[in-house]
């Protein structure tokens, strides 16, 4: 047993700093490096990242292939293949999902570890505590995305080098760059989408259904019962709004009613924000 | 340092907190007190900025928690001590916390050390028991160095060495002229640990008092007489207005008068005595009595409407 005897401790600020947005910015980014340190301590945030990066590795490379068997059995006109489209296709429909599972639990673990408590005495400002979780979430999904985008590129590349594929594969610096960043973008505008619904809803079953409906389970609903407003409507969700924005033709083909590149980012980001902009609203007003 | 003014939560037709004023003072160990279901655990989360009150206020330093200029610095508290991310290490949960304040990562090692966590310092807090957990809530708790404390239960579960250790920490903080708010339903520990009391029951304020005098107005400090021959001192007692019960033959117990007083009595009336002494109320007594009518789950209460 220690003797509760303490230690010299700093001596506690006896006067409040004059509020103000000098005070608010420093606060905001002192809690931002509180909450990068929650979201790297924590095993499932390696986990979850280990888990996209692997899928990436994955399927570019297998769409890669895939793709360029169908044009060479002429199921599908042939046609230049990127890259680093053979990335944003995985990216649509593997990656997402995993990168879901590193944003959801930066907000439910809170709730179900109850350690929310000792995150909201240290900031009481709840709405500053959310974006500063937003900020370091976002952050991390964003330059960790890169990285997978960049790995997926070259891995699709290097499989379409092999003799039996050749004559199909384009690799172009540049749009491949534009790419990668895309994507990164897209998959951080899920993530903020996901810690939006989380705060909102606490518990990570309800936000991960919640979540999956909204990004595949309706717009894909919508787009087989096929009613002209359905369709449109399913073109500004956030997973066809992202599908416009990352601009490839091979992650669903070409539908009717689609948006362009610039119009399906600024939805996606409506719909990030509308997420967060709910979140915090519920945070603010319930108990915690 | 703690201001209630008014303060009621209502979770639809419960009543939780009724309307509390109450005043917590620096300096001293005060006790909050009440049955299962009181509202303890409600009015510290008021106190906290967790819960928002239906109506009044919670005040510290004379403001809201939420208005508190970096709040760790001020306030410490532990709700519950489990309540840290299992797959965390114990310092990654306090640097974390640090960090919300700029406080330097040597003051986390500091407050290790204090709880006696250092070896533990890099182990998720998942594997922690429960007298771990409690020691990491409190290291929590210290690191800004605050001037209010606030425990809720923090004895529950401890083994005797971790509620001595606990006793003595709340002690001395309390001696370095800190406020500190602690939580119990063990009326033994708080003999031992508080200076002042607040007792609740049903939300609503039922005491709020130094130790010593709930102790003392409880119908539990008693003089017990043995005697013989009682009846010209029960009649002499009577006559000074104490309340006199005899719970066997030649066996009184007398409140209302000192001890003193009654030793002159049976002088005078030359009754002979085969003992006199008193009969200490405990707080586990003079609690019962205050919370009688207060106390929300017994077997009775499900008899009312």
């Amino acid at each position: 047993m220690t003797t509760p005897t303490r230690p010299p401790v700093p001596a506690a600020p006896s006067t409040d700093r004059a509020p103000g947005p000098a005070r608010a910015l420093s606060d905001l980014a002192a809690t931002t490096s509180a909450e990068w340190v929650k979201l790297r301590s924590v095993r499932s945030t390696w986990w979850g990242l280990a888990t996209a990066l692997l899928l990436m590795a994955v399927v570019a490379p297998g769409a890669a292939v895939s793709v360029i068997s169908n044009m060479q059995n002429g199921l599908v006109p042939s046609a230049d293949v990127p890259a680093s489209e053979m990335a944003v296709y995985a990216t649509m429909w593997v990656v997402q999902f995993a990168v879901i599972a590193v944003a959801l639990p930066a907000v439910t673990s809170e709730y179900s570890s109850r350690s929310i408590h000792s995150t909201l005495q240290a900031v009481p400002a709840r709405v500053r505590m959310l974006t500063a979780k937003v900020l370091s979430l976002a952050a991390t999904v964003f330059v960790a995305t890169v990285v997978m985008g960049t790995v997926g590129t070259l891995l699709a590349h290097l499989v379409m080098l092999h003799p039996v594929f050749e004559g199909y594969g384009t690799l172009h610096p540049k749009d491949a760059a534009v790419d990668v960043v895309r994507m990164a973008v897209y998959l951080t505008a899920v993530s903020v989408l996901t810690v939006g619904v989380g705060t909102a809803l606490r518990s990570a079953a309800a936000a991960l259904t919640t979540v999956f409906m909204l990004i595949l389970g309706l717009p894909v609903m919508l787009l087989l019962m096929g009613s002209e407003m359905g369709v449109h409507l399913a073109g500004r969700l956030p997973f066809f709004a992202g599908i416009s924005f990352v601009d490839s033709a091979f992650v669903i083909g070409s539908f009717d009613d689609a948006l362009s590149p610039p119009a399906g980012g600024t939805v996606l980001v409506c719909w990030a924000l509308a997420s967060l902009a709910v979140g915090a609203l519920v945070l603010r007003r319930r108990d915690a | 340092m703690i201001t209630l003014r008014g303060l009621t939560k209502r979770y639809g037709e419960t009543l939780a907190v009724d309307s509390l004023d109450l005043e917590v003072h620096p300096g001293r160990v005060t006790g909050f007190l009440g049955p299962n279901g009181a509202g303890k655990t409600t009015t510290m989360r008021m106190v906290l900025g967790l819960d928002h009150p239906t109506s009044g206020q919670a005040l510290v330093r004379g403001r809201p928690y939420r208005e508190l200029d970096r709040p760790l610095h001020h306030v410490g508290a532990v709700l519950d001590a489990r309540a840290v991310h299992p797959g965390r290490s114990a310092r990654a949960h306090l640097l974390s916390l640090a960090r919300t304040h700029r406080i330097p990562d040597r003051r986390v090692d500091e407050v290790l050390q204090t709880v006696g966590l250092s070896e533990v310092g890099r182990k998720r807090a998942g594997a922690f028991s429960l007298g771990m957990s409690q020691r990491l809530g409190i290291a929590a708790a210290l690191l800004g160095d605050p001037d209010l404390l606030i425990f809720d239960e923090p004895v529950n579960g401890l083994d005797p060495d971790g509620v001595r250790w606990i006793r003595d920490l709340m002690r001395s903080l309390a001696e370095e002229g800190r406020t500190v708010f602690v939580s119990s339903h063990l009326m033994s520990e708080m003999q031992l640990t508080a200076d002042h009391l607040v007792v609740i029951g049903r939300g609503r304020l039922i005491t709020d008092a130094p130790l010593a005098e709930v102790l003392g107005n409880s119908a539990w400090t008693a003089v017990l007489v043995r005697a013989p021959h009682p009846e010209d001192l029960v009649t002499a007692l009577e006559g000074e207005g104490a309340k006199v019960e005899l719970p066997g033959p030649g066996e009184l117990v007398v409140t209302g008068v000192p001890i003193e007083r009654v030793g002159e009595l049976a002088h005078r009336t030359g009754v002979a005595l085969h003992e006199l002494s008193t009969r200490d109320a405990s707080l586990e007594q003079a609690y019962r009595e205050l919370t009688a009518d207060s106390v929300q789950y017994t077997t009775e209460s499900r008899n009312r409407p």
